[in-house]
């Protein structure tokens, strides 16, 4: 459960701000504002994100693990309750796997709502035989930072919605080479 | 209004992972989570920003965000007047604008949100609503167009553990920024408190601000 209220009275995101949950440290500072997306979306995470110190090792909203004994593609995705957003507003699931080869295996995300030019590697995060990808290793795990940018919306607005992780040879995975 | 940053830490939420006996083998597996994430209005956002709904010209707009507002469209300060909006902590550094027809209300916690609208005396407040400790950073810049002699002073409050502290003040002529970053616990909160002397003002004196915050977790 991803759940933006609080036991403090906070009961979601203020108009016009941005919220981020966990930190985006570890992306290396070129690649972080090519992602997500194949081409990238724009604007990118790097032009988003309000905390590109922290680890996100150590500050994360969550982590998936692959706790069989051997590699598997996993695909996260986010279908939201009420589409589209309202102009100006996005939300980012940005993902960290540090066993991946290079940059680009190691840095995935999807966007969702207010974003120019979205496309099949942007919809979802892939970790999977793909271009710029790579199955997560047995044991392994990804991390994930939730980024929340909010513009002028109306309050009541809802950007909630559900959060999906697949595994393996799933019939709904994403082939995003196949939209290249 | 300017935007609003915050950096929120939850740690771990969800460990998805696939464990079977065995060889742990499987073909395919899903798992699907909900996520709730509203638009509020400030004053219900996990960084509040509440108006004092005793204070004229501090409101929440249409859009849910704060605003003040004071001439433009809505009622402003009267030339030849003294306005104070919101208690202020101390008189210290205030007399000369508020000179010697005007004494200043003080309180001795104005930010005070223990409880709510009953407990604030600040124009308008900051106040940390989530579960966690925020390091909070609050970005005040003003700008004046003043022709005729009007002066101004704002304070800027704090509300911790129960005891209200002066932060900071700023007073006419502005050209600096002030920033203030103050770690409140959950329930703790900054305010804003101001005072404008047009004794020697004319009416197309005019001040306009920004107030910017971020938070982080700590």
């Amino acid at each position: 459960m991803i759940d933006f209220s609080s036991t403090g009275g906070g009961e979601g995101v203020n108009p016009n701000s941005t919220y981020q949950v966990g930190g985006l440290g570890e992306f290396d500072s070129q690649n972080i504002d090519l992602v997500p997306g194949d081409p990238t979306v724009k604007p990118p995470v790097g032009q988003v994100a309000i905390d590109t110190a922290t680890h996100i090792s150590s500050e994360y909203a969550f982590k998936v693990m692959n706790q069989t004994d051997s590699p598997k593609a996993i695909e996260v995705t986010y279908n939201a309750n009420e589409e589209p957003f309202p102009d100006g507003t996005r939300l980012f699931l940005v993902a960290y796997y540090p066993e991946g080869d290079d940059n680009s295996e190691q840095e995935e995300g999807l966007a969702v709502g207010a974003v120019a030019d979205s496309n099949a590697k942007s919809a979802s995060i892939i970790f999977d035989d793909q271009q710029y990808s790579t199955p997560i290793g047995s044991g392994k795990q990804f991390y994930v930072t939730i980024l929340v940018d909010v513009g002028g919306a109306d309050t009541s607005t809802d950007l909630g919605g559900t959060l999906t992780v697949r595994a393996g040879s799933h019939d709904d995975f994403t082939n995003a080479d196949a939209e290249t | 209004m300017n935007r609003r940053d915050v950096v929120v830490g939850l740690g771990a939420i969800v460990g998805t992972g696939a464990t079977a006996s065995g060889t742990g083998a499987f073909g395919a597996a899903e798992v699907s989570r909900q996520a709730e994430i509203d638009i509020v209005d400030d004053s219900d956002g996990l960084v509040g920003l509440v108006a004092n709904e005793a204070i004229a010209g501090v409101q929440m707009d249409s859009g849910g965000e704060l605003t003040v507002s004071i001439g433009d469209d809505d009622p402003g300060v009267n030339v030849s007047s003294v306005y104070q909006f919101g208690a202020f902590v101390t008189d210290d550094g205030v007399e000369d604008i508020t000179g010697d027809t005007f004494s200043v209300v003080t309180e001795g916690d104005p930010s005070d949100m223990s409880e709510g609208q009953d407990s604030l005396e600040s124009a308008f407040a900051v106040v940390n609503q989530s579960a966690e400790d925020l390091s909070v950073t609050v970005d005040f810049r003003l700008n004046d167009d003043i022709d005729g002699g009007t002066e101004y002073a704002f304070e800027l409050q704090s509300s911790q553990s129960g005891n209200g502290t002066r932060e900071g003040l700023a007073t006419s002529p502005i050209t600096t920024t002030d920033q203030l970053t103050a770690q409140l616990a959950t329930g703790e909160s900054i305010g804003v408190s101001f005072v404008i002397n047009a004794l020697e003002g004319v009416v197309t004196d005019e001040i306009s601000g920004s107030l910017s915050v971020s938070a982080t977790a700590v």
